[in-house]
């Protein structure tokens, strides 16, 4: 729809005037920048400061750094213009409640976190279904279908609303190598920045629900249809009943993939994350997917929940599983 | 004592006589005649001489008492104790009816309706019913309306009397006085922050492209600032464009914007009077925080067919009326439809519009049949429909060595208001008048895309594929009401009624179809389709407020809604006192203060500065409250200069559960899960306006200035960071000016005068690093707080002039118009981009320069208008 819209508008901004109107020079001060997406009980996690700039975020050096877990100090370094601090998140526990704190020549930014309950997967299951893979085509193809059984704590309140994360890692095995060779997928709702994760979230409606259309159900699909990409693959626990959801992700067979038949190995993590953090992605899938020079959104920014400063601080829970997709081609090839 | 020789003794008096004498002297005298009876009359009885008994004379006390109080006026009640003088009331009719336009027998809205020996009126109501409940005996009454002629009629009342008051057109423009005690709007109303627009100053306001606009000249009210230059989308008091009700014929209209918002779907040929309501809201009227727009349309002339076309540069326009059967029944209907696609389409091959069809317009149609029953009873009929179409066809192919293929894409998007009500005005009694309503408005978005592809070989065709999408959302509104209008005593004007509206709300349906067939056989031809995500609403309301005199200086009206917004098996009860007070000073000052409440049951989810038909209206569920406000205002006001209105008003607006969109979200082309992509906190916004009116002679006008202040804040954190922040119309300082003179008979000359301070937007004035899932980064915008940039003021001056002639037949007019006459650039959106330049830092040895990339932000702005001049030919028949 928006390719419509900016057609409409170009038609109506015919008579207006768009010219340039100088170098922004409003002063506004730096802020520090706190950035980690902290995964919970885990050995190194990278946590990165930096300070804003007119041209770009410059490293910080000199900042005092600090954690603390339940209110009590955990962790404190000073920054040296590293690219990134290693924090262990070993003991990290659901319920505790981390804090950072960083102070730089009078500056102070602060925020906290709190570590969410984790999501079980109970069960994995594969089929193969029939799917377009490029915009404008009516050609179908196979593409191996993976139904992920999800579950959530028994204390989970039902009442409220929980978020969660997919990451989707794979290695193909093909016959004769070990290696993954497609790359022609442009289609936008597959990831195609890593091959690893060429993965579909068109038929599963939690995932697909802020892309305007489920393509289970339309079979077709035409870009400008297309909201927003869910790019970091986010989800609410609205769809799901009595605690329970089965996630639909569809893999396109991989190029080469044929009577020499392939195999894959799986592996599947999904994270429990704040409200905040599920805000944050979508609002950085909203600036990833819009033009950011819009003139139409009228309310652009990131959040962030960083007090006194800028950036995002946020502390993951994964649960994590491994399967192995040994497809029947492969085994009749063998 | 009044009379001297009565004896006064101790008295008991009973609870009869306290009742029919108030303020009661009490005088005894002690004569055989009277027995041993007190003589008792109140203040009000005025004795031209003292009475006096003769204890000699034997005749009836009643015969005595008839001839001593022959011609006084005074009356006598005997009982054992007491003999009660009284004046007796005086018997009091109602003299009611329509006030209509003398020519058209079309009934005048808020037409005055004085009483001088009362020193009390009223005013018509939406229908142009009034009432009036007066003493018997000889009554002088004097009705006027802006534009028209007073009418003094002197009527010798003694019953009940049903009267049509027809006004003459004042084509003089001459005095016009305003006098009634109790109008709706405008100084002398109980009512602050209420206005009524004329058409004749819709009319007569410079246009956009020869357009006049019924929302765009309520831009100019105090209060009131456009949310863009051009645009017809407004900002009242401090609130957002989707808190103002617009209502048409007392039905409510969702999108009102053509054209992206740059014109209205109001007409201003069907439009009869337009109510204005800023604050100080009627308890009749709910729904929306920060204004309600009441426009009624007209009913068509009972006596002749007369009508009026018009031809812009961007559309035209038709308006018939006449008697269906004469005085009986009558009919109206005014169309308009826009042309920019007949001159796109006629002029692509100079435009270079690689297109097949380009359809881009918008039209309106207005129908009314209005038939009288009786003098008791009156059935409206009205339909109104109005559309935006875009409509784009393109084809591609080749033809090469008898192999040939054809690519053709449709792209159809259509939306708009249909709207059909019925309506039965009724007469119950003189005093009580009843309007009963059934409605019917329907929203739809509806866009479809569709792209066919043929081949053929050597003629013979081998594929045929089609792949189309539909998209459509929408809105059903059935409405049911009933209002009374009551007048049972001169000094109070009740309204009371009941209104309920089913809504659905059906956001987004979309379907698909995929069509393949080979060599003429079809081998796939599926339809799939999302599905239904209908919500339904109920929405109840009941209401009564009383307008009534206090004294002869004091003015009250004091009104309650009571409403009840059920959806998603959730009722959201709410209870709105209305009130507003008025007392009249010495030399014609007026001090006003006034107090309501509002809630709002539905939001419009938009992403955009701009309005666009991808915005979509939404109910509150049971996670999102309805908003609401409370607002205080106080003013004063004079109008003792003859034909100037002044004054100034000031208010206090504190808004709770206002939605907004949270930082990163947005709506854009997609609303699905639009729960999570808002939020509700509090809104405050103050200010205080100036104006001045002048309202009569050749030259008419009204100068305001705003200066207000407007804030949002979100506790939960998710729309700056928790912080207070200034909301986007937040605009200091807004100023309108306009100037509407009679030149001669034959010329008028208009102008408009805009000056607004800066509005705020979000700029990204730094750069940033983001964190993503893995430790990936990205580098961009940083966006400090919400609102952090003010753009440079605003103005904007626009003229028109209009030459009439009457010819042979009717009235011709030649308008034309120049909007943004001195070309000021507006900055109507601004944004920031990255600049790089290359910069020579040193010369290399072979004499080459060595440059290195700077990088720069820079502001780039946007102004729609720079300037733009229009005509129109209109003529009247």
């Amino acid at each position: 729809m928006k390719h419509i819209i900016y057609l409409i508008l170009c038609g109506l901004l015919l008579t207006s005037c768009e010219q340039e109107i100088g170098e922004l020079t409003e002063y506004e001060s730096p802020r520090l920048v706190v950035n980690a997406m902290l995964t919970a009980q885990q050995d190194e996690q990278p946590l990165r400061i930096r300070m804003t700039g007119l041209t770009e975020a410059v490293r910080v050096d000199g900042a005092e750094v600090s954690l603390s877990l339940n209110g009590t100090p955990y962790y404190h370094q000073t920054t040296k213009g590293e690219d990134s601090l290693v924090v262990s998140t070993r003991d990290f526990v659901p319920g505790d409640v981390v804090g950072v704190e960083v102070r730089k020549d009078g500056m102070l930014a602060t925020a906290q976190a709190v570590v969410p309950q984790p999501i079980m997967i109970t069960g994995i299951d594969t089929t193969t279904v029939m799917a377009s893979r490029y915009q404008w085509s009516n050609d179908m193809e196979p593409h191996r279908r993976l139904l992920i059984d999800l579950q959530q704590p028994e204390d989970t309140n039902p009442d409220e609303t929980y978020y969660y994360r997919v990451e989707i890692y794979k290695d193909m095995i093909l016959p004769s190598s070990w290696s993954v060779v497609d790359d022609r997928i442009t289609q936008v709702i597959y990831k195609t920045d890593d091959d690893h994760q060429q993965f579909s979230y068109a038929g599963d409606p939690a995932l697909s629900e802020t892309s305007g259309l489920n393509q289970e159900d339309m079979a077709v699909s035409f870009d400008w249809l297309d909201g927003m990409s869910n790019l970091y693959y986010v989800m609410r626990s609205t769809y799901f009943e009595h605690g329970k959801y089965t996630l639909r992700l569809d893999f396109p067979y991989p190029f080469g993939a044929g009577k020499a038949g392939w195999a894959q190995e799986v592996r599947i993590r999904l994270y429990a994350i704040s409200r905040t953090e599920y805000n944050y992605l979508m609002a950085l899938s909203a600036y990833r997917s819009l033009d950011s020079e819009t003139i139409y959104d009228s309310e652009p920014g990131i959040t962030t929940n960083v007090a006194g400063g800028a950036g995002f601080f946020g502390v993951e829970m994964m649960t994590e599983v491994t399967f192995y997709d040994d497809h029947d081609i492969i085994r009749e090839s063998n | 004592m009044k009379t001297r020789n009565l004896q006064i003794k101790p008295l008991l008096m009973s609870l009869a006589v306290l009742c029919m004498a108030s303020h009661s002297t009490v005088h005894a005298q002690d004569s055989s005649v009277m027995g041993r009876r007190t003589l008792v009359y109140g203040q009000d009885v005025k004795l031209p001489k003292p009475l006096h008994f003769d204890p000699t004379d034997k005749r009836p006390l009643t015969t005595i008492l008839d001839e001593a109080l022959d011609g006084t006026g005074i009356s006598y009640r005997i009982t054992q104790s007491h003999i009660l003088l009284f004046v007796p009331k005086a018997k009091t009719y109602t003299v009611y009816g329509y006030v209509t336009d003398k020519e058209s027998k079309e009934s005048l809205i808020g037409a005055n309706v004085y009483i001088p020996l009362q020193r009390s009126g009223t005013s018509t109501n939406e229908y142009g019913y009034f009432s009036l409940t007066l003493p018997a005996g000889e009554t002088r009454i004097e009705t006027s309306y802006v534009g028209y002629e007073r009418d003094v009629q002197v009527l010798d009342l003694h019953s009940d009397t049903l009267m049509t008051i027809s006004l003459k057109l004042n084509r003089e423009l001459g005095e016009v006085i305003v006098d009634a005690e109790r109008p709706e709007t405008g100084l002398q109303s109980s009512r602050m922050s209420a206005s009524s627009i004329s058409v004749q100053k819709i009319l007569r306001m410079p246009a956009l492209l020869g357009e006049p606009d019924v929302i765009k000249t309520l831009h100019f009210e105090p209060g009131v600032q456009s949310t863009m230059s051009g645009q017809a989308g407004m900002s009242v008091r401090g609130g957002d464009a989707d808190q103002n009700l617009f209502l048409l014929d007392g039905m409510m209209l969702y999108n009102v914007d053509h054209v992206m918002g740059f014109e209205s779907a109001f007409m201003p040929d069907a439009v009869k009077h337009v109510d204005f309501f800023r604050g100080s809201f009627p308890a009749r009227y709910g729904g929306r925080l920060s204004s309600i727009t009441d426009v009624r349309t007209k009913d068509g002339d009972m006596q002749d067919y007369h009508g009026n076309f018009s031809i812009g540069m961007l559309s035209s326009h038709l308006s018939f009326e006449g008697p269906l059967w004469k005085n009986r029944t009558s009919f109206i209907i005014s169309a308009r439809r826009t042309y920019a696609d007949w001159l796109l389409n006629a002029f692509k091959g100079q435009l270079d519009i690689d297109l097949d069809r380009f359809g881009l317009y918008f039209y309106d149609l207005n129908a009314k049949v209005n038939h009288r029953l009786s003098d008791n009873d009156r059935l409206y009929l009205s339909f109104y429909s109005g559309r935006d179409v875009i409509d784009v066809e393109g084809t591609t192919g080749s033809d090469y060595e008898g192999v040939k293929t054809k690519h053709h894409t449709t792209s159809d998007m259509h939306w708009g208001n249909t709207l059909y009500h019925l309506r039965w005005n009724h007469i119950f009694t003189p005093q009580l008048f009843a309007n009963v309503m059934v409605g019917y408005n329907r929203f739809t978005l509806s866009s479809l895309a569709e792209y066919r592809y043929n081949e053929w070989h050597n003629g013979n065709q081998i594929a045929d594929q089609l792949t189309n999408l539909c998209f459509r959302s929408g809105i059903d509104d059935l409405t049911a009401q009933i209002d009374l209008d009551h007048h049972p005593v001169l000094d109070h004007h009740l309204r009371y009624g009941a209104q309920y509206t089913l809504h659905q709300f059906r956001p987004e349906v979309q379907s698909s179809q995929i069509r393949v067939a080979q060599s003429d056989a079809v081998q796939t031809d599926q339809t799939y389709r999302t599905p239904s995500t209908h919500m339904f609403a109920h929405e109840a309301a009941l209401y009564a407020e009383d307008d009534m005199n206090l004294g002869e200086r004091w003015q009250l009206n004091a009104g309650l809604r009571a409403v009840l917004f059920t959806t998603e098996g959730k009722t959201f009860p709410a209870l709105e006192p209305r009130l507003s007070t008025s007392r009249v000073f010495d030399g014609g000052f007026r001090a006003k203060a006034s107090y309501s409440m509002m809630h709002q049951y539905v939001h419009k989810l938009t992403s955009s500065q701009i309005a666009s038909p991808s915005d979509l209206w939404v109910p509150v569920t049971k996670r999102m409250k309805p908003m609401s406000s409370h607002q205080w205002s106080i003013g004063v006001g004079t109008d003792r200069w003859k034909g100037w209105e002044i004054g100034a008003e000031t208010w206090w607006k504190e808004m709770y559960d206002v939605i907004d969109i949270i930082d990163g979200a947005s709506f854009f082309g997609n609303s699905k899960a639009w729960e999570t992509k808002v939020t509700s906190g509090r809104g405050r916004s103050y200010g205080i306006e100036f104006y001045a009116n002048k309202t009569a002679g050749r030259t008419t006008g009204a100068v305001n200035y705003t200066l207000g202040k407007s804030q949002r804040w979100f506790p939960d954190g998710l729309i700056n960071s928790g912080r207070t922040f200034p909301y986007r119309y937040d605009r200091r300082h807004v100023v309108h000016l306009v100037v509407q003179h009679q030149l001669t008979d034959r010329i008028d000359l208009n102008a408009s005068w805009n000056f607004q301070s800066g509005a705020l937007v979000t700029v990204a004035k730094q750069q940033t690093e983001y964190i993503e899932p893995g430790d990936n980064t990205l580098s961009g915008d940083y966006f400090s707080q919400r609102h952090n940039y003010r753009m440079e003021p605003t103005h904007q001056l626009d003229l028109g002039i209009n030459f009439h002639r009457k010819t042979k037949h009717g009235e011709r007019t030649l308008s034309f118009s120049l909007m943004n006459a001195y070309c000021h650039l507006n900055q109507d959106m601004i944004f920031a981009t990255m600049k790089d330049e290359q910069k020579t830092i040193d010369i290399a040895p072979d004499g080459r320069p060595i440059t290195e990339t700077e990088h720069h932000r820079v502001l780039k702005q946007i102004t729609v208008i720079p300037i733009l001049p229009s005509f129109t030919y209109t003529y009247k028949f």
